[in-house]
């Protein structure tokens, strides 16, 4: 089902990822590793492969200290997750029959004019 | 692409103004931070390839001398994090899931609040003094597939070394999120301890796999099984049970055990279970087999592959 890294294994998959850096990040809980109660360990999976690297480029480009990235990472995932709510509403509005959509619309844009509030 | 022009900077240019410039396109174009924008998309993904070789002094002077080409830096798609930010059972999505939700219309309060800038659970502007609730605390747990099917009891261990012990309800699925009150951080004044936030992940099964409340697994059956009908026993969630397989039954034949899959979280009734056949091969081809089979041919031979063009 899903492919579970170990710390050595996650370090290998992230260029420029080193174990200073991993401790570095969970600590700042950047990344939290998953608790595997069954195989008593804790191991990470894909999504932190791509977040970890996502980290590294950070903190490589501006040079972040771990609160700065904590707060940087956070907004962008409040991005993310607003942008798939709002792509499901949208994708909800097209399923509407014509004339309602037309409604939402006309309903977005005059608030949009207005300001948001 | 020339690695200089990707990053728009001289030949000379020195170390500094080189990371100067990548940083400068990471600012403007990373995927991760830009969505939507794929002119600057493909601008950061040669950045971050020229800047791979010109960043490291000993690659920018075999490049410069061309002992190597400006290739095999650029990484592949899938590893962006953004392929997985948005996805619904990303553990780090702020905020709730879709799936905690007990209403749907709470689905659009919680967009409107968060829309307006105001967070739950702030203010108690009723209280003297200045209060507030403790943060809400995340942490990720591996399940046994068999607990998240049926439910179980599990313990986290918390970073201070203590264990919290967790209740897994019946049907949880990969990437939903268990709310244990008051097990996050500590308040100011007389606000609300935070909350722990669990997201679980499924581990594999040797025998099922799962997609939403239906349970799928590989049956071996034999060949006289195949060939005659039987009926064996099957290994489900709930114990075994029996099924009855249809006289020359082929492999990848799906046969459906009705209720016998998973009970979602909040439902009375289960999914069910679909069982594809495999017909397995005796360990060993004795002569009489083989002869038989031969026997068997010469009067009735057939095609299974009659019409397969690609």
């Amino acid at each position: 089902m899903t492919v579970v890294f170990t710390d050595e294994q996650i370090i290998a998959e992230v260029p420029g990822l080193d174990r200073t850096m991993l401790m570095r990040f969970v600590q700042a809980r950047i990344v939290i590793p998953v608790d595997r109660p069954a195989e008593k360990a804790k191991g990470f999976l894909p999504v932190d492969v791509a977040r970890l690297r996502l980290a590294c480029e950070l903190c490589e480009s501006f040079e972040f200290e771990d609160d700065a990235l904590g707060v940087v990472m956070g907004l962008v995932d409040r991005l993310h997750a607003t942008r798939s709510k709002l792509q499901a509403v949208l994708e909800a509005v097209e399923d509407l029959p014509e004339e309602q959509k037309l409604k939402v619309a006309e309903a977005v844009k005059s608030r949009w004019s207005q300001g948001t509030d | 692409m020339n690695p200089y022009e990707a990053l728009g900077v001289k030949k000379t240019a020195t170390a500094e103004e080189i990371k100067k410039a990548y940083r400068k396109i990471v600012k403007e174009s990373h995927p991760d931070l830009n969505p939507g924008d794929s002119a600057g998309e493909e601008r950061f993904k040669a950045a971050s390839s020229a800047y791979d070789l010109l960043k490291d002094p000993k690659k920018r002077e075999r490049f410069d001398r061309g002992e190597i080409d400006a290739q095999g830096h650029e990484r592949p798609e899938a590893h962006f994090y953004r392929n997985y930010a948005g996805a619904r059972d990303n553990p780090y999505a702020g905020g709730q899931k879709f799936d905690d939700y007990e209403d749907v219309s709470d689905f659009f309060t919680d967009f409107m609040r968060s829309a307006h800038g105001t967070r739950g659970g702030a203010g108690h502007e009723h209280l003297h003094g200045f209060h507030a609730d403790g943060a809400d605390v995340r942490y990720r747990l591996e399940v046994p597939f068999m607990d998240a099917a049926l439910g179980g009891t599990t313990r986290i261990m918390l970073p201070d070394g203590a264990s919290l012990e967790v209740q897994i309800p019946r049907g949880i699925s990969e990437g939903q999120t268990i709310r244990l009150r008051g097990k996050g951080g500590q308040p100011i004044g007389k606000g609300r301890v935070g909350d722990a936030l669990i997201t679980i992940s499924v581990a594999p099964h040797k025998l099922f796999t799962r997609e939403g409340d239906t349970v799928r697994m590989v049956l071996p059956i034999n060949i006289y099984e195949a060939v005659n009908g039987a009926k064996v026993e099957v290994p489900t969630i709930s114990g075994p049970v029996s099924l009855s397989i249809p006289k020359g039954a082929s492999s990848g034949q799906v046969l459906r055990l009705r209720g016998r899959g998973i009970a979602p979280r909040g439902r009375e009734e289960r999914g069910d279970q679909l069982v594809e056949l495999k017909i397995v091969a005796p360990p060993r081809i004795d002569d009489e087999l083989a002869e038989f089979m031969e026997r068997w041919r010469r009067k009735h031979s057939y095609n299974p592959r009659e019409g397969m063009k690609p």
